[in-house]
C-alpha cells in the first residue's frame, strides 16, 4: 500500500472490474519464480520451502509497496502440491538443476478411451484417472493434496491481507479445449479436433459445467470472488473461425455466464493472440469480466473494442523485462498506462508471469511506473 | 554467424531435418554449428549425444505456451555468439510460433549475425487436417518462410504432392519450395540450397 492511496486494494480491484474510477492504477503483476531470484534463494528452495517462498514475497512487497493485487498461486506451486496441476511439471532440484525455471512436460496422458469416461461417468472420475496416470497419485492421495493446497492458500490469503494486498484468484481451472490439450498434449488435441469432433461436442459441455461447479464451491469456501480461466491454447490464433466457434467460444461463454450468475468474476487468462477474437467478448455482460493479455494480443486494439465493456489486465512483455533497456521499459509502461488505463477498466500487469531471469533494474522501472503515470487522485 | 530459423507446426519433422542439416555442416563443410531448440510439444534433441558429435545445443524454457520464450531466445543467441562463436546457428522454434514474430525480435535485439533466414517445414500428410483445424495459423507460418520444405511426401501420392505444392505456392510464391522425406537422408544438393539462402 502507498501512503497516497485512498482506496483499499480489494475496493480498487472491484472498481476496475466494474469500469469505475480508481485512485491509482491497480498493480497486479504475476511475480512467480522471480520472487525467489530477487530474494537470492534458488528456485529449488522457492518451490520446496514454504517459509522461504513467503519470505521471498515479503521482500518483493518491501521493495515495491505499490503491488496491491496478488495473483500468486503459491499453494499450487510447491513440490508437495504439484499434482494439482493438470499437466506434469519438471521441478528445480528434482528433475531439473537447482536454479532452473519450472517446466511443463508436454505429453499425452489421457487416451481417447479415457475421454469417454467423461461421457459415461462424469468429469470428476476422469480427472482422478488422469491424475493417477499423470502424477502416480491414487484418488485418496490426490484428495489429500487438494486439501493441503487449500490449507496453504488460506495461510497465504491471511498473509496477503495482513500486508494490505488482496488475493486475486479464488480458483484456477482451464476452459475445456485447454484441459484437453493439457491431458492429451497440444499436438494430439488438434488432431482430436479434426478426428473426433463429435466426442468433443459431447464432453466439452460436461467439462464446462463440472469445472464451473467446482469453482463456485471453492470460491464460496474461500471468499475470493475471481476465477482464473486458462485459455492460451484455445486462442483464435490457433483455430479456424469455424473450429473456434465450435470447440472454444461456446464453453468460454457458458462458464463465464454461470460464474457471473454466482457473483464470481471470470478472469480470462488468455495468453497467445486473441486480437481476431476480441469482439466475442462483447457478448458477455458489461463490467463483470476481466481479460488478461500477455503481449501477443494487441492490447491497444483490445482497449478500442472493449473500453466501455470489459476490464483488461496486461501486458508488459517478457522481452521488456529480460533484454530491453530500462528506458524502453519505461516508455512502454507509460504508453500502456496512459492509453489502456485511460478512463479506467485497466489493471496494470506484466504478460503472464514476470520472467524468472528478469533484469532487476527493469522490474524496478515497471513498478515505478505506477506512481509516475498511474496516480489519479 | 549465419542464422537459420526453422518453423512449422508440431510434428512436421523440424527436429529430424535440423539434425541432418547440422551434421552435414559439421561433417562436409567443417564449420561449427550450434542449435537452439525448445521443447513445447516436441521430442527434444538429446544434447549430450550431439555434444559428442561436435554440436552445441541450448534448450529453451518450455513453460506454458506463451511469450516467455522470446526473451530466453534472445539471451541464448547472444550467449552462444559470445561463448561458442558458431558459424551457423540453427533455431528450432516452437511449433506454435509464427516465425516472422521471432524474426522481428531477433532483428530488434540481436546484432551479432550476418544473415537470418527462415525455413518452414510443412507436414504433407497432415496438411488438410491442420488447415481445416487451425486455418490461417499454418498459413501465417508458410507466409513467414524464405524456403519451404514440404516433408513426409512418402506418405502422400505424387499427385497429391503436386496439388499441395501449388496450394502452398499460392500462400507464398516468393519462397523456394522443396519436397522431402526427412526419414530418408536429405540430398546434399538440397542441403546446399538451404545453406545458400
Amino acid at each position: 500500500m502507498m501512503p497516497t492511496d485512498v482506496m483499499k486494494a480489494e475496493e480498487r480491484l472491484q472498481a476496475a472490474i466494474a469500469l469505475k474510477p480508481v485512485d491509482r492504477v491497480p498493480c497486479a503483476p504475476w511475480i512467480g519464480e522471480y520472487a525467489g531470484q530477487l530474494a537470492g534463494i534458488t528456485n529449488k528452495e522457492f518451490f520446496a520451502d514454504w517459509d522461504k517462498k513467503m519470505s521471498a514475497y515479503d521482500k518483493v512487497r518491501e521493495a515495491y509497496p505499490m503491488w496491491d493485487i496478488n495473483r500468486e498461486d503459491s499453494a499450487g506451486f510447491t513440490v508437495g502440491t504439484r499434482s494439482v496441476w493438470p499437466i506434469r511439471s519438471k521441478m528445480p532440484g528434482l528433475e531439473l538443476p537447482d536454479n532452473a525455471p519450472r517446466q511443463f512436460a508436454e505429453e499425452e496422458v489421457a487416451t481417447r478411451e479415457d475421454l469417454k469416461i467423461i461421457k459415461e461417468q462424469g468429469y470428476f472420475p476422469y480427472l482422478m484417472r488422469v491424475s493417477a496416470k499423470m502424477h502416480g497419485t491414487a484418488s485418496e492421495e490426490q484428495m489429500a493434496v487438494f486439501g493441503l493446497a487449500g490449507q496453504l492458500a488460506a495461510k497465504e490469503k491471511a498473509i496477503i491481507e495482513a500486508c494490505g494486498q488482496t488475493m486475486y484468484y479464488g480458483f484456477i481451472p482451464g476452459v475445456p479445449f485447454e484441459m484437453l490439450s493439457f491431458h492429451r498434449s497440444i499436438q494430439k488435441a488438434y488432431k482430436d479436433a479434426f478426428q473426433i469432433g463429435e466426442l468433443l461436442d459431447e464432453i466439452f459441455p460436461i467439462i464446462a459445467e463440472s469445472t464451473t461447479g467446482m469453482a463456485i464451491g471453492q470460491i464460496k469456501a474461500n471468499g475470493v470472488k475471481r476465477a482464473f480461466l486458462a485459455g492460451s491454447r484455445s486462442a483464435p490464433q490457433f483455430m479456424s473461425k469455424k473450429n473456434f466457434e465450435r470447440f472454444c467460444w461456446p464453453y468460454i461463454k457458458q462458464m463465464a455466464v454461470a460464474l457471473i450468475a454466482n457473483d464470481i468474476t471470470p478472469s480470462f487468462h488468455f495468453d497467445s493472440d486473441w486480437t481476431t477474437g476480441l469482439e466475442y467478448f462483447l457478448e458477455l455482460p458489461k463490467g463483470k469480466c476481466i481479460l488478461e493479455l500477455d503481449s501477443a494480443t494487441d492490447i491497444f486494439k483490445a482497449k478500442e473494442i472493449l473500453k466501455d465493456h470489459m476490464c483488461i489486465v496486461g501486458d508488459v512483455s517478457p522481452i521488456l523485462f529480460t533484454v530491453a533497456s530500462p528506458s524502453e521499459m519505461d516508455e512502454y509502461c507509460k504508453k500502456l498506462i496512459q492509453v489502456v488505463g485511460k478512463d479506467g477498466g485497466f489493471i496494470y500487469s506484466n504478460g503472464c508471469t514476470i520472467p524468472f531471469n528478469s533484469k532487476h533494474e527493469n522490474v524496478k522501472v515497471f513498478f515505478e511506473a505506477v506512481e509516475k503515470y498511474g496516480r489519479y487522485n | 554467424m549465419k542464422i537459420l530459423l526453422f518453423g512449422g507446426f508440431l510434428g512436421s519433422g523440424k527436429t529430424t531435418l535440423i539434425l541432418q542439416l547440422a551434421m552435414h555442416i559439421v561433417e562436409n563443410i567443417n564449420e561449427k554449428v550450434a542449435i537452439i531448440e525448445n521443447e513445447v510439444g516436441e521430442i527434444g534433441i538429446d544434447d549430450k549425444v550431439l555434444a559428442a558429435q561436435g554440436l552445441q545445443v541450448r534448450g529453451l524454457f518450455a513453460g506454458c505456451v506463451c511469450c516467455q520464450i522470446t526473451g530466453d531466445l534472445v539471451q541464448a543467441i547472444i550467449e552462444l555468439e559470445e561463448t561458442v562463436q558458431p558459424d551457423w546457428l540453427i533455431i528450432e522454434s516452437t511449433g506454435l510460433a509464427v516465425p516472422s514474430k521471432i524474426v522481428e525480435t531477433i532483428e530488434k535485439y540481436c546484432h551479432c549475425y550476418e544473415t537470418l533466414n527462415t525455413i518452414v517445414v510443412v507436414d504433407a500428410e497432415r496438411w488438410q487436417e491442420l488447415y481445416e483445424v487451425t486455418g490461417d495459423f499454418v498459413v501465417s507460418q508458410i507466409k513467414s518462410a524464405d524456403s519451404l520444405l514440404i516433408n513426409k511426401i512418402d506418405l502422400v501420392d505424387s499427385a497429391e504432392s503436386i496439388v499441395l505444392m501449388d496450394e502452398i505456392k499460392q500462400f507464398n510464391d516468393g519462397a523456394s519450395i522443396h519436397l522431402t522425406t526427412a526419414i530418408e537422408q536429405i540430398s546434399p544438393k538440397m542441403m546446399q540450397e538451404m545453406l545458400k539462402l
